[in-house]
């Protein structure tokens, strides 16, 4: 893995605009192709196997989280058990997540997995990929993102429910918006009916007792870019319980795996694979060097970095009251100043690409960017 | 990996360049707006919005029946409820902002 500086092209950011990416600059770019990553192809393996490992262990350990009724330890209210069991049982469509890893050359580790709501979906799929095309056309990059995308779509369909297929986000957020609407693009050309509906517009009809959208119609099956543990806070939850037939997608099931606290499970079940790092919940943690993590943060929020007993980073937030977890620290080599971290996605049950963020910081926060990579062939 | 294949995207260019409008072209926030024939104007501030999302500030509604879709008028999460519903039984049958409330600038993650 190494990091090659180079020049943008001229008119980049008229080529990424063209591709539908408009939030590529923010008070600095977002997309930066000043830089790019290389990679030999037995790294990329590397990646793509641990992906596949950790995405079956994930799942044992969701059944594991079930069977012992671990609530309590990931903060999810007893009000929302029910549907996640359910949502479990019935195997309810789930299609996205990207597990995010440290590496330095020998190691691969995983810091976290995004199962709910991953974003830099479009900047892997489509913008990384046409940024290739112009760079270095006979390269290749590990990034099949957007076929998997509609394949998957395609192997869904028969077991959603007929009809609209809605799709949802906030409004505020071109970037939540990009996402969702370049995942609805898959759909539609899996040949599956859609429509866009706002989370804050999303009606509730007291008649039917039924979701609808803004035209009425009734809410069956609907992706949304809307973390869980935010929904089961909300008014509607009530209603959303009340009408458990539609399929929300990702599953309740989600909220297990999106949150940090799956992380000390995995460590207890697998201790002995290499991708997972030695990690406690902070009542019984004994780590001298390590990343203490809220249950529930976004964006690199209220975390801190621990060692020798002194805290060396911190970032502040408003997460934390739920508790922490403490994941030992790993050491990610800098190049040219900046750390990466690898997001290697799974869709569909298989990984499917890879993204890079980097960051002047050790935590990945809301200002990293994200650098597009090749394969050395 | 995919270097054979070809990616077409069918929506989101088109969606998204829609949203790179330029901002409105009045000076004045003094808008006076409502989604529904049926409802009274209500005074807004024009800006509740950011410019890139001007395009899905207001939404169609209407309803299926006799077989196909009737457009009955817009909804509007900018207006005062005084302004979105009017006389309309079939939006008073439904409430909404159920969902949303949570700080939701952005889920990035």
């Amino acid at each position: 893995m190494q990091r090659h500086t180079i020049s943008p092209r001229n008119n980049w950011q008229s080529a990424v605009e063209k591709l539908g990416f408009g939030f590529h600059t923010a008070d600095v770019p977002y997309w930066n192709e000043s830089a790019y990553y290389e990679f030999s192809m037995a790294e990329i393996t590397k990646i793509e196997s641990a992906t596949a490992e950790l995405w079956g262990m994930c799942l044992e350990a969701v059944q594991y989280v079930i069977n012992n009724k671990l609530y309590a330890r990931f903060a999810i209210p007893e009000k929302a058990i029910a549907l996640i069991e359910k949502s479990w049982n019935d195997d309810d469509p789930a299609i996205y997540g990207r597990f995010d890893f440290g590496f330095d050359g020998n190691n691969l580790k995983l810091f976290e997995f995004n199962a709910d709501t991953p974003t830099s979906l479009f900047e892997t799929g489509i913008v990384q990929w046409f940024w290739l095309q112009d760079f270095a056309s006979h390269k290749d990059q590990f990034n099949s993102v957007h076929e998997r995308l509609v394949d998957y779509w395609k192997y869904l369909k028969p077991y959603l429910y007929e009809g609209i297929l809605h799709f949802t986000c906030v409004k505020q957020s071109l970037e939540d918006l990009t996402t969702v609407e370049y995942m609805r693009d898959c759909a539609i050309q899996a040949g599956i009916p859609s429509k866009l509906v706002f989370i804050d517009d999303i009606g509730w009809d007291q008649e039917k007792r039924e979701f609808v959208d803004l035209e009425d119609e009734e809410i069956k099956n609907i992706f949304k870019l809307y973390p869980w543990e935010w929904l089961v806070n909300e008014p509607f939850f009530e209603q959303l319980l009340s009408n458990p037939k539609a399929y929300w997608i990702e599953p309740a099931w989600k909220m297990i795996l999106s949150n940090k606290a799956i992380l000390p499970v995995l460590w207890k079940l697998y201790p002995n694979c290499p991708y997972i790092l030695e990690c406690y919940f902070e009542e019984e943690n004994s780590l001298k060097d390590y990343v203490k993590k809220p249950v529930y943060s976004r964006e690199g929020a209220n975390i801190s970095i621990i060692k020798n007993g002194q805290v060396i980073e911190k970032t502040e937030g408003i997460y934390g009251k739920e508790g922490f977890i403490c994941q030992q620290l790993f050491n990610i080599p800098q190049a040219e100043k900046k750390i990466p971290v690898i997001g290697s996605w799974v869709i569909g049950q298989q990984p499917a690409g890879m993204s890079i963020r980097e960051d002047d910081s050790l935590i990945t926060g809301n200002t990293s960017c994200f650098i597009p990579h090749l394969i050395n062939n | 990996m995919k270097k054979s294949k070809v990616v077409n995207l069918v929506l989101i260019t088109a969606a998204l360049a829609s949203c790179s409008k330029p901002k409105p072209d009045w000076d004045s926030n003094e808008v006076y707006l409502r989604s529904d024939t049926t409802a009274n104007y209500t005074h807004t501030q024009g800006s509740h919005i950011s410019p890139f999302l001007w395009y899905y500030a207001f939404r169609p509604y209407g309803m299926y029946y006799g077989g196909g879709y009737h457009h009955s008028g817009y909804y509007s999460s900018a207006l005062t409820e005084r302004s979105n519903i009017g006389r309309s039984a079939m939006k008073g049958a439904v409430i909404r902002g159920g969902f949303g409330g949570s700080h939701s600038f952005s889920v990035s993650s």
